[in-house]
């Protein structure tokens, strides 16, 4: 890769922050730190950078230290949270869920389906919200637990996740929240919205990879995801990876510290972002203009196809995202279902991109993606038998 | 990088023989607009020769890339070798196996451009019913 090449695509994971690499490699070297499960010194440097990652991780999100577990990742999260609360009481059978959850919780949610649990999935509007009144309507007396996805990986769209939290609270419902898109993209107090758990990812805020946590309410009940050596409270069975919780404690205290700046410049950086693309023809924004994530602009790119656009930018040295990034590692082209649900046509749905920005992009590079974009679109609609038909 | 080979990426950025020909002798197009690739190809045939090739794809990379390579190989060879060039021959000019699950790009390709020939064959039977073979005749008869 050269070196001036443009990374845009901070939604599928953000680059390793070099504080959190210094902090995590002496973890890793050989004057290692021990098991945290040992009562020798080395164990008790483990223990010691794990429980102030713990207090790191609880401050982003204005939790208790003792409300915080670690996992393997905002996927781990979900499934154990879902799982985990739906299995408290086997007299509760339904559950309640947006439309647009992250593949995480859709599958693990599906697997409960086929397991004889009975699923309500709420619709979104054009702009992805759910209508707090039909969450409400939704839930009900044997509901074990309701999941809403806080900001959507995809459109970017961030819930009216307050409200949806009281409505929960008033009926008795657990709600989980999936939070890896929006820690360290807007300020959250847990302790004044009544979530009772929140799945969390460090590698989406410039920490390492296969670490993140699950915030669970104190006073929530949950199954153990795994069984074993009863670490992280019993809920996590199994040694922990200390250099990784180190470096996401020294990646949510950066988080928590820089929060207000690297919104604002993110946000300058999407706006322009979304100024200069839709001056260009036939492009769609999709997702609400200001209720939005601060990094992400989602575009749909009339009469061109999102692969090829995406490889196109790739080659002119610009990383950007295919509708959903996931979805893309499917055999074939596969429609982003959370477009589907906010109602757009199919074929729009195969032409969207992600463009995703982080707090170390730059108006110049956003200026060179603009003119990349543009040159990328207009041969790519050359070469297009919709396109050329439509003008 | 992705997955693709680098003459995919290469066809891609710089296709071959893009557009349409105005009054083509034969049309073909291939594709579901509604959920996938679509292709479209115009040929100009003169003496059981293609004289020109052009291509439009909407698509993915490897779509776009199979119509560039396509096209440039049926160019000015004859009507019966170039309706010859196979799944294997796209293939092996973009540099090797397409990725798993994009196998659907060269039978895209290679229908859009099957058609303009048979769009091409019917015209032309079309015409030689009404005009007779003259001009066709094989030297010496
Ligand atoms: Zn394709």
């Amino acid at each position: 890769m050269p070196n001036d090449y443009v990374y845009l695509d901070h939604a599928a994971t953000t680059p390793l922050d070099e504080r959190v690499l210094d902090v995590m490699l002496p973890h890793l070297s050989r004057v290692a730190s021990g098991n945290p499960s040992s009562l020798h010194t080395p164990g008790a440097v483990a223990r010691e950078a794990i429980e102030e990652a713990r207090e790191s991780v609880a401050r982003l999100v204005g939790a208790w230290p003792d409300e915080i577990v670690f996992t393997s990742g905002g996927t781990e999260s979900d499934n154990m949270a879902v799982l985990g609360l739906a299995s408290v009481d086997p007299r509760k059978k339904h559950l309640v869920v947006s439309a647009i959850e992250h593949p995480a919780v859709r599958g693990t949610v599906e697997h409960l389906e086929a397991k004889g649990y009975e699923v309500t999935r709420i619709g979104v509007d054009m702009d992805g919200f759910i209508s707090p009144g039909c969450f409400a309507d939704a839930l009900r007396q044997d509901t074990a637990l309701a999941a809403v996805l806080w900001a959507s990986n995809e459109v970017g769209t961030l819930q009216p996740i307050e409200q949806l939290a009281e409505i929960c609270c008033e009926k008795g419902v657990p709600l989980h929240a999936d939070a890896v898109q929006v820690a360290g993209r807007t300020s959250m107090d847990v302790s004044r919205v009544p979530i009772s758990t929140l799945a969390l990812s460090a590698h989406k805020l410039y920490g390492p990879q296969g670490v993140g946590a699950l915030y669970v309410r104190r006073g929530i009940k949950l199954r153990p995801a795994f069984f074993g050596g009863g670490q992280e409270k019993g809920l996590r069975s199994g040694t922990e990876n200390v250099a990784g919780i180190a470096g996401f404690g020294v990646a949510a205290r950066c988080a928590f510290d820089e929060l207000e700046e690297r919104v604002a410049h993110e946000e300058t950086l999407r706006n322009t972002l979304i100024r200069g693309t839709l001056e260009m023809p036939c492009i769609h924004l999709n997702g609400h203009r200001k209720r939005r994530l601060s990094n992400n602009v989602h575009l749909s790119v009339e009469g061109v196809e999102a692969e090829s656009l995406v490889l196109f930018l790739d080659a002119l040295g610009y990383a950007v995202g295919s509708g959903s990034a996931c979805a893309s590692n499917s055999a074939n082209h596969k429609a982003s279902p959370v477009l589907l649900a906010m109602g757009r046509p199919e074929k729009e749905a195969l032409s969207a991109v992600r463009v995703t920005v982080g707090k170390d992009t730059t108006q110049v590079q956003i200026r060179g993606f603009l003119e990349a974009f543009s040159v990328a679109i207009a041969q790519l609609r050359e070469l297009s038998p919709l396109y050329a038909s439509k003008s | 990088m992705s997955n693709y080979k680098p003459q995919v990426v290469e066809h891609l950025v710089r296709p071959y023989n893009v557009g349409e020909i105005g009054s083509p002798s034969g049309i073909g197009e291939s594709g579901e607009a509604t959920c996938g690739d679509v292709a479209r190809f115009t040929v100009r045939i003169s003496k059981a020769y293609v004289e020109d090739a052009r291509y439009k794809v909407y698509g993915c990379a490897a779509s776009i890339a199979a119509g560039s390579a396509l096209s440039k190989m049926v160019r000015g060879r004859s009507l019966i070798e170039a309706a010859k060039v196979s799944k294997l021959d796209i293939e092996n000019a973009l540099g090797g196996p397409l990725p798993v699950g994009k196998e659907h790009a060269l039978v895209l390709v290679l229908d859009a451009l099957h058609k303009a020939f048979e769009d091409y064959w019917n015209k032309e039977a079309g015409a030689r019913l009404v005009e007779g073979y003259r001009g066709y005749e094989v030297s010496g008869e």
